[in-house]
């Protein structure tokens, strides 16, 4: 796949590609610096804490794997394979310099099982070089008991985290940790309005980009570096292509909004952890730290795999709405199929207000572009550009 | 020689199975009667702190053993097609979606035991994502409420938990974990009275949890019976039985004495010498899912190879799993300490997998059968870990990675191959070499 040319030629795009491209460069600057690196699994784990102790957290993905021979030890064929992957980088040693501790939240029930298994091997595999494991056990019901438990979830975390830097974290460090990230989510968030609308001025790959980015570098550099951006990409010219929502499988590497991009479709908003998820809702800078962070962590935009099935569709129509999306598309891999159980109901929902939706399961990953795929890809885009 | 094995049923010879049984479906259809005459009915998760309810005297049913019976009667291919047509995936959740399908019949009255009473609330932990799902559509389905149970992880644990569950329990978890447990006890509970206007009574609930207790005592001492008898007396299908029913009514007097009578038949089999088989050799221990549909097909290999299962893994699990004493103390934290784990004690390492190899050792086994649920992401137990530590510890494992509910997935003659070729190459020879080692 390629950009076009207007992304090509701002230079702030091209650092955030070369971030996105690279992902462990920045981690290895740190780390060369003699500074502390987490890897982090799963969207709930408060950066904020970590970036308040003047630490960096690096998301763990699984792009580029070719081999899970390792991970096969451990893990039952039910996990899929993205994550299969990420957990394959974490038992083959890739990452036992880089981090000094993986933290990994409770945002699929797939991560509390990796959680365990990996506690589990450095309880009964001493010749397998994992970094030291944390878990924070953010709850998803959007009951007052569960919020309670969240905030000493979140307390026990900070303290945790104090003892890893050897210094307390106080509440001034935690407020200027959450500004900080605040104003990045705020800038994609900026960034991503212009892929929204009937004139959208971004292609979904670059999205993936921009957004992508952020969880490999420090937070205020990309900040920046995406304010820098808005200036240009407000005058990029308009996408002329069906407007898609795409719901399922974790996008972490760009195959996917690529290969529907070449079919003549855009993907203009997701509510996967890669895309618009990430950058919902900020901390309450006027709250007390730690129930604003784990406010904003349990109360964002739904997790379509921890949500009661009313509130994904109504979250599906709200968003779809907002952003101008013509068709969703529903895409998931083999053994990531908890979306499905969602489907028949958001389907029934966006036939209502005109909107066309599609679903395409048991993918394998990373994504084969079989003649099968496209043909239904393309016979979806084709059908949204018919209602256009 | 395939079509003669398919003709095999799993044999019961204890009169305690057959009274569990029948007690069971006389139970079901009072449940059924009760809520035809307007009593609320809850449909729950197997996981689900039931003894609340039997506490309220409100009926329910259980998902895991409305799953069961309709996989024994090969519903569930009916359910999932039912399930494909509204628009759903016929083939994830096999395990947990079977009352979805089942909602869905046109005539429900088709479904084991002329299907299920009218549903008012459903209630499940959150121990899956796809689990909250299947319970939120199947109350949709039945126009009931949900009630939901979050869960929490342990992030402390301890590979010696069995010997501190019965009375140490509150050392066993974080203090946090089960408070907030506690604190998810009394919501369901403020749920329940509100929902069926009856009164949660703690003296009761006490009494309850007592008698619970009495019930885990003589399963505790079947165990220990059996494990000290030195042969196996009845079969494991038949152990089963006679054990899970009177855990599905555990807190009634029925179930007290249910266990009792258990024991009493198993020391009486016992003293009289009575072997499930005269030429038992091999003795097998079951891990991961139950084969539900194909129960008889062990006794071709019981024949052939005197292979048996004690099935005393069962037993280990009533003992370790539900028996908590000092209730007194306070009862919901001790109730707490109970359901909180059962997540840990069953699908999680370390606590299934030493367990397991503990269980094992105590029991003589010579190997496990370890059945992985192949679309069931709850089910996946760190079978590899359980598998290594077994195998580390000298027992082999057949693992075979199946649709436990989907008798038209199970190939009988190539199962029957690759069980005989376990036999032969890991089993037999390890066999020998315990044997020899013992004879020196």
């Amino acid at each position: 796949m390629s950009f076009r040319e207007c992304a090509l030629n701002n230079s702030s795009f091209i650092a955030l590609k070369q971030a996105y491209d690279d992902r462990e460069k920045v981690a290895r600057e740190w780390k060369a610096a003699g500074k502390t690196v987490i890897g982090t699994m799963g969207n709930d784990v408060p950066d904020e804490v970590l970036i308040a102790a003047g630490m960096l957290p690096v998301r763990i993905y699984g792009s580029g794997v070719t081999s899970t021979e390792n991970a096969a030890k451990f893990l039952e064929l039910n996990f899929d394979q993205i994550v299969r992957c990420q957990f394959e980088k974490l038992v083959n040693g890739e990452y036992a310099e880089l981090f000094d501790k993986v933290v990994i939240s409770s945002s699929t029930d797939v991560l509390i099982r990796i959680y365990s298994y990996i506690r589990e091997i450095h309880r009964t595999e001493p010749d397998v070089k994992v970094p030291k494991e944390y878990f924070v056990d953010i709850l998803f019901t959007p009951y007052l008991q569960h919020q309670l438990r969240n905030e000493f979830v979140v307390d026990k975390f900070i303290k945790t985290v104090g003892e890893w830097a050897g210094h307390e974290i106080s509440d001034e460090d935690l407020r200027r940790a959450s500004a900080i990230c605040n104003e990045d989510r705020q800038a994609m968030r900026e960034f991503s309005a212009l892929r929204y609308g009937e004139q959208p001025r971004v292609m979904g790959t670059e999205a993936l980009v921009v957004i992508g980015s952020s969880l490999f570098m420090e937070k205020d550099k990309h900040a920046a570096l995406v304010r820098e951006l808005l200036k240009d990409a407000v005058n990029w010219p308009v996408v002329d292509a069906p407007r898609i929502y795409m719901t399922g499988s974790v996008q972490e590497n760009l195959a996917l909004y690529g290969l529907i991009e070449e079919l003549g479709g855009n993907v203009i908003t997701e509510d996967h952890d890669w895309g618009d998820r990430h950058f919902d809702t900020d901390v309450d800078l006027n709250a007390i730290p730690v129930k604003a962070i784990a406010a904003r962590y349990m109360c964002r935009m739904v997790s379509p795999k921890k949500s009661f099935i009313d509130d994904h569709v109504a979250a599906t129509v709200a968003h779809t709405k907002k952003t101008g999306a013509q068709g969703l598309l529903l895409y998931s891999i083999v053994e990531d199929e908890t979306f499905a159980w969602d489907y028949p109901n958001q389907r029934e929902a966006l036939a209502d207000i005109g909107v066309k939706t599609t679903a395409i399961g048991r993918q394998g990953y990373p994504l084969k572009a079989t003649d099968e795929l496209k043909a239904e890809l393309k016979g979806f885009i084709d059908q949204l550009k018919e209602v256009k | 020689m395939a079509e003669e094995k398919k003709e095999f049923r799993s044999k019961k010879k204890l009169k305690c199975t057959a009274a569990a049984t029948a007690y069971q479906k006389a139970y079901f259809f009072d449940l059924k009667e009760r809520v035809e005459r307007g009593e609320k009915c809850g449909y729950l998760n197997a996981d689900v702190p039931m003894e609340i309810l039997r506490a309220m005297d409100i009926p329910f049913v259980v998902n895991q053993w409305w799953t069961a019976l309709s996989a024994a009667k090969q519903m569930n291919a009916q359910y999932f097609e039912l399930m494909a047509e509204k628009g759903y995936r016929g083939d994830i959740c096999t395990y947990c979606a079977g009352a979805l399908g089942a909602s869905m019949l046109p005539d429900k009255s088709t479904a084991p035991w002329g299907g299920l009473p009218k549903i008012s609330f459903t209630v499940t932990r959150l121990t899956c994502d796809c689990q909250m799902k299947i319970f939120d559509l199947l109350s949709k389905q039945y126009g009931a409420k949900f009630y939901p149970m979050e869960n929490t992880t342990p992030l402390k644990y301890d590979t010696n938990w069995f010997d501190m569950c019965h009375d140490n329990w509150e050392d066993m978890f974080e203090p946090d974990r089960l408070d907030a447990m506690v604190a998810d006890l009394r919501g369901l509970i403020t749920f329940l009275e509100m929902e069926t206007g009856k009164m949660f009574d703690m003296n009761k609930f006490i009494k309850m949890m007592n008698l619970i207790n009495e019930q885990e005592m003589w399963f505790e001492k079947a165990r220990q019976l059996l494990l000290n008898c030195g042969f196996t007396t009845v079969s494991q299908a038949d152990l089963t039985a006679a054990i899970l029913i009177p855990q599905w009514h555990r807190g009634t007097e029925w179930a007290r004495d249910q266990a009792k009578s258990l024991y009493e038949e198993l020391k009486e089999r016992v003293d009289k010498g009575e072997k499930q088989i005269p030429n038992e050799r091999i003795r097998m221990e079951s891990k991961g899912r139950g084969l539900w549909f194909n129960q008889g097909f062990f006794q071709y290999f019981e024949e052939k190879y005197g292979l048996v299962f004690p099935g005393i893994s069962h037993l280990t699990f009533a003992s370790h799993a539900y028996m908590r004493n000092n209730v007194e103390k306070d009862p919901l934290r001790a109730l707490a300490a109970r359901y909180g784990i059962m997540e840990d004690v069953i699908h999680t390492p370390p606590w299934n997998n030493c367990a397991a190899v503990a269980d094992c050792k105590e029991g003589d086994i010579d190997a496990v059968m370890y059945i992985v649920s192949s679309n069931c992401m709850l089910a996946v137990d760190g079978s590899n870990f359980q598998i290594n530590e077994l195998e580390r510890a000298g027992i082999p494992v057949f693992a075979v990675r199946l649709d436990p509910t989907n008798a038209k997935a199970w190939n009988q003659d190539e199962m029957t191959k690759m069980f005989e070729e376990f036999i032969e190459t890991r089993v037999l020879p390890r066999k020998r070499e315990k044997e020899a080692e013992r004879s020196k």
